[in-house]
């Protein structure tokens, strides 16, 4: 079994040896191999003009690689951190994601955006980039949240005509495959493939409540459930894997089944991908509640790095558990 | 010919007004579609305006350097072809667009959309008044198994507060609480598609001829009012367990509705409703024999019972237990038949709400009551609730009595119902 | 002088003389050959079929905005426009020098660039009536468009955003290899932009083939050059980006498409990337709305309009060094309106867009 981070080199590895228009951008990722030694080695194999170390200038590099795009080439740019991604946000939403609506091409582009809390990491290096796009039409936001969806999804997100915010989760990078839960680690194929996006997966069965989640929170949802299982109480566990395009049906499935919805993440409550959700939850299902539609996400702060803050700050099984045992009760 | 008005144009969204600043033709001129007629500027660009058709200049209202509103006629023509006056809308202030020098220029003034009445239906829907909250899938989950939500809301709650969770009514549904759904079968009712012939029995046969007779003889007519029996049935669900152990009977309906008939019977002009007719004459019984309509496995009998305006709740209760268990196993000696003065049927007992019951002659009347069951009824005060309702229906024989006095029996018999006062009865 | 009026700096501005004797401030740097030309040398004349399409094209550009301009005044232009009026010979000059496959990063005041590369006045006027049948099909409007037929790139509104995307396209022509380049044209406002100095300075570290032309018109929207930089000229930046730059007169077609020529072919054969700072005059507001006699100085703007209009120049040029006759030149601006006037014409009998299709074309498949 291969790490997170291991698939996601594998998978740029294999699209760079397939076509040639695949190349990469990014702060030190060629001689030095990235910060998280993602790309040590491509440099190497793929020379510096595919493996490209920029000027420390985001909106720059995320601009060329849009100039790029436009004349056909499928460039990959790697944000050292995804907090950084904010440089070029004009690039992306502005220039990226609606040129093909004003029907001037596509934009197949790749930001790979390593996202969420890891350790202390401080209010600059742990954020969760999805709620700054999540509201402009023509960018794909994908959540890996296993080696196996992180190589086929990467390799979707290369082949893929359209601008995708492509979360990575530092959390997982070097995730011992060993102390991952049996759900979190599928076998991954010898043979060429890709993670179709817009298509959830039902980490675990249940019916009294439906947890919905997406990015480093799987893990906390995972735990909650067992722990609600031996209150007798069965939760339905989703990982939604990709927001845009989004399945809303299994959402909704869920929903007819228990009645009950949470969803969980690590962005914060306001402004956050579950508020959308909850809404699409009472448009179109209202009449299967049986409960209001309730969140877990992170509080109306910014990241702390002290530990007892950040522990506070983060969403936790505690505060997981404690959600769903109310809904239980309700 | 036709007369075209060159009017000032609206050049950007906040303007409100233009100055003409030179014509460059004059009363009189030729001019051609699209050549300019005069040059002004507004606080904010600088425009001429052109002519919308061939024609000639026939009159100029507005001079060089004048400030007109937009819309205002700067001049007329004579034109070759009709040219529409179109009066720019009068734009509303907005707040401070001089500060951004881009605004959007209107292709057209924003006309006020004309969105037609729609009738919002603000019909009450049947409330569970007083009850816990019912979430949506609770009620989704009772309206799919048929069950009304005042039954819904009767479910002992298990979640906050007592609440009715979907698991609750998902649980009282599977315990048999709401009808099992029926499967529908397209399958013939008998393979071998042939008849059967039952001979009518003793019991059945005279039962025609009664009927027959009374069709045949008596020209009868029904009518029926609604009962609201919460009253009765909230005080017969506290009593019956009660009831039962202390006098080894059941604590039916039926003695209340039999109270409320000697009540009703009690009161001026009723008693002829407790009556006989023959020979032309009608004998008006001052006491009640009450027939009863009980369904045996022979079919209907109807004993009576006897003296039932002497009897109080408990008493009644017994005498009609015995009378119907003695129906039933084919037990009732022919002075148990006999002798009855008005008759009860208590249709309700099979689930129909109304029914038009058939007099038992030589009696004048018979009462009918209907199913209880919970319905939506109006107020006094405009609200709607749901409440157990029953049908109280009378026939009676109009040959000695008219419908206003059959009506007023009835209704009395309906206002006992509604408003007896428990606290007497002895039981 | 009252230091409180606009005029104060308005002096200051007159002070600087970079427009009334250019060859002076001309630039040379990193050993780049090249020399101020006049207009008078007809060393630089394009050869006559050059020659006569640089003048259609300068004309047709002047039309199709003019044709524009009274068709907004008509009400037939939903939003705004903007026109590049005094711009035209440099925007025409330079695009011409691009191939058929080379792509064009342009900006808002380049009507004449986008004719240029082969755009058809026919599409424009759609794209600014906002109809169905423009580039973008309504979904944006004035000169926030591109040409994707000819290689053109769509500009968006915020300024400076262009040239990474120019480098990118430069990045592509180069990892292609096919010694192809490409033009970008930034404006005097532009180049305050963060943008612009991380593109031009990742341009230059990895050589890539792109021609930068700054077009200094002394406006960005109402703000004065003295509030916009403080280095003598823009094109001094070259240096500080190790840039060959060039200060050109922009009002003089002949003299852009001399020098641009020889920086896309330095490109195409690797040589890196050009910085050219075009000096014009923005001849008209920042955009119709704009009412520009409030801030700009109306006697430098007559004389300069009066001096250095690109086309009459262009016009002078050829006729005096007998590139094209008096007739020529007349009958080539009497087409260029012609044609403007049955593209508008043409254009207004356009459908608008359907709102059925609002939501179409998000995503590609």
């Amino acid at each position: 079994m291969i790490t997170y981070r291991e698939a996601l080199s594998a998978a740029m590895w294999e699209e760079m040896e397939r076509d040639e228009e695949v190349f990469l951008l990014g702060e030190d990722i060629g001689l030095g191999g990235g910060a998280f030694n993602i790309t040590k080695g491509f440099m190497e194999k793929f020379g510096r003009d595919r493996v490209v170390d920029v000027p420390l200038s985001e909106a720059g590099f995320t601009g060329t690689a849009i100039g790029a795009a436009l004349c056909g080439m499928r460039p990959v740019v790697e944000f050292q951190f995804a907090d950084f991604v904010t440089e070029s946000y004009k690039m992306i939403v502005d220039y990226a994601a609606g040129n093909h609506y004003r029907q001037m091409g596509p934009v197949p582009i790749v930001l790979r955006l390593p996202a969420a809390a890891l350790v202390s990491a401080g209010p600059f290096h742990s954020q969760n980039p999805e709620i700054w796009f999540f509201g402009t039409p023509g960018l794909k936001i994908v959540a890996p949240t296993t080696a196996f969806d992180a190589k086929g999804m990467l390799k979707g997100a290369i082949r893929d005509p359209n601008p995708v915010i492509f979360m990575e989760y530092k959390k997982f990078y070097n995730y011992p495959v060993n102390e991952l839960p049996d759900v979190l680690r599928p076998e991954i194929p010898e043979q060429d493939y890709t993670v179709p996006f817009g298509e959830a997966r039902t980490l675990r069965e249940g019916d009294d409540i439906s947890l919905i989640t997406f990015g480093t929170t799987v893990l906390e949802a995972l735990e909650a459930a067992e722990v609600l299982e031996n209150d007798g109480v069965s939760v339905e566990v989703i990982d939604l894997r990709t927001l845009v395009p989004l399945d809303k049906e299994a959402i909704l499935k869920s929903v007819r089944k228990t009645g009950k919805i949470l969803f969980l993440h690590e962005a914060r409550k306001r402004g956050g991908v579950g508020g959308e959700l909850a809404a699409i939850v009472s448009e179109e299902v209202f009449e299967y509640l049986d409960a209001p539609v309730r969140r877990v996400g992170a509080p109306e702060a910014h990241v702390p790095l002290s530990p007892p803050l950040e522990r506070a700050y983060l969403p936790s099984t505690e505060k997981v558990v404690d959600e769903l045992r109310d809904l239980a009760a309700f | 010919m036709y007369t075209a008005r060159i009017r000032m144009p609206r050049m950007g969204t906040s303007v409100h007004e233009s100055t003409v600043v030179a014509w460059k033709k004059a009363v009189g001129d030729m001019v051609a579609k699209g050549e300019v007629l005069l040059s002004a500027e507004s606080d904010k660009v600088e425009f001429e305006v052109e002519a919308p058709a061939d024609g000639v200049i026939t009159e100029i209202l507005a001079e060089s350097e004048e400030t007109v509103p937009v819309g205002e006629v700067l001049a007329t023509m004579e034109t070759e072809t009709e040219v529409a006056d179109e009066t720019p809308e009068p734009e509303k202030p907005d707040s401070d667009a001089s500060d951004w020098a881009a605004p959007v220029a209107p292709l057209q003034p924003r006309e006020k959309p004309v969105i037609p009445a729609a009738r919002v239906d603000k019909t009450p829907r049947p409330s569970t008044e007083g009850k816990a909250w019912l979430s949506p899938r609770v009620q989704s989950l009772a309206a799919a198994h048929g069950v009304g939500l005042d039954v819904v809301a009767g479910i002992a709650g298990t979640g906050t507060g007592g609440r009715v969770t979907a698991r609750d009514v998902e649980a009282f549904i599977a315990g048999g609480g709401a009808p099992p759904r029926i499967e529908m079968s397209w399958a013939p009712l008998s393979e071998n598609r042939d008849e059967r012939v039952e001979p009518l029995s003793r019991v059945r046969k005279r039962i025609a001829e009664n009927l027959t007779r009374s069709v045949r003889e008596i020209p009868q007519v029904t009518s029926w009012l609604e009962v609201d029996m919460s009253g009765v049935s909230a005080f017969r669900d506290a009593n019956k367990e009660a009831f039962r152990e202390k006098h080894g009977a059941n604590l039916t309906y039926t003695p209340f509705f039999i109270m409320a008939l000697v009540h009703a019977l009690r009161n001026e002009g009723n008693d002829r409703f407790s009556a006989t007719f023959e020979d032309d004459a009608l004998t008006v019984k001052r006491y009640l024999n009450l027939g009863v309509a009980v369904d045996s496995p022979g079919g209907l009998v109807v004993p009576v019972l006897k003296a039932a305006d002497s009897m109080n709740l408990v008493e009644l209760s017994v005498r009609l237990e015995d009378l119907a268990a003695r129906a039933r196993e084919g037990a009732l000696t022919p002075e148990d038949v006999r002798g009855g003065t008005l008759t009860l049927t208590n249709f309700g007992a099979s689930g129909a709400l109304g029914g038009n019951p058939i007099i038992n002659p030589p009696e004048v009347a018979i009462i009918g009551t209907g199913a209880i069951a919970p319905r939506p009824v109006a107020l006094p005060n405009g609200s709607v609730s749901v409440r157990p309702m029953m049908t109280l229906a009378i026939t009676f024989d109009h040959r000695v009595n008219d419908g206003m006095a059959a009506g007023r029996f009835i209704s009395d018999a309906r206002d006992a119902l509604e408003n007896m006062d428990f606290s007497l009865l002895e039981y | 002088m009252d230091a409180n009026h606009p005029l104060a700096t308005r002096e200051e501005l007159a002070s600087l003389d970079f427009y009334t004797d250019l060859a002076d401030r001309y630039l040379a740097v990193d050993g780049l050959e090249a020399r101020w030309v006049s207009f008078t040398n007809n060393e630089i004349l394009p050869d006559r079929e050059t020659a006569e399409r640089m003048h259609y094209l300068v004309s047709l550009a002047r039309a199709v905005e003019e044709t524009l301009d009274s068709a907004f005044r008509s009400g037939h232009i939903p939003g705004t426009a903007f026109f590049g009026r005094g711009n035209e010979g440099a925007s025409v000059a330079s695009a011409m020098c691009l191939e058929e496959h080379e792509w064009l990063v342009p900006m808002h005041r380049n009507c004449g660039a986008h004719l240029a590369k082969g755009h058809p006045p026919r599409s424009i006027m759609s794209h600014f009536f906002g109809r169905a049948d423009g580039p973008s099909g309504g979904r944006d409007g004035n000169f926030h468009m591109g040409y994707r037929p000819k290689r053109i790139t769509q500009l968006i509104s915020h300024i400076g955003t262009m040239v990474p995307i120019a480098t990118g396209v430069a990045w592509a022509a180069k990892a292609r290899g096919k010694g192809e380049a490409t033009i970008n044209y930034i404006g005097d406002g532009g180049t305050s932009a963060g943008d612009f100095h991380e593109a031009v300075n990742f341009a230059a570290v990895r050589k890539l083939p792109l021609v930068i032309i700054i077009d200094n018109n002394q406006y960005a929207y109402k703000t004065l050059l003295s509030d916009q930089y403080a280095c003598d000229a823009l094109v001094l930046k070259a240096p500080g980006y190790g840039l060959p730059g060039f200060l050109i007169d922009g009002t003089n077609a002949p003299l852009v498409h001399h020098v641009c020529s020889q920086a896309l072919a330095r490109a195409r054969e690797g040589g890196g990337p050009t910085l050219i700072e075009s000096i014009t005059m923005r001849a008209a507001g920042h955009s119709v709305y704009d009412k520009f006699s409030d801030y700009v100085d109306m006697e430098h703007f007559e004389k300069w309009t009066s001096e250095r209009d690109p086309i009459k120049r262009l016009d002078e040029a050829l006729i005096e060094f007998g590139v094209m006759s008096v007739e020529e030149v007349a009958a080539s601006h009497d087409k260029a309106r012609k044609d403007a006037e049955d593209a508008r014409d043409e254009a207004l009998k356009s459908p608008m867009p359907d709102p059925a299709h609002l939501t179409e074309g998000v995503f590609a498949e």
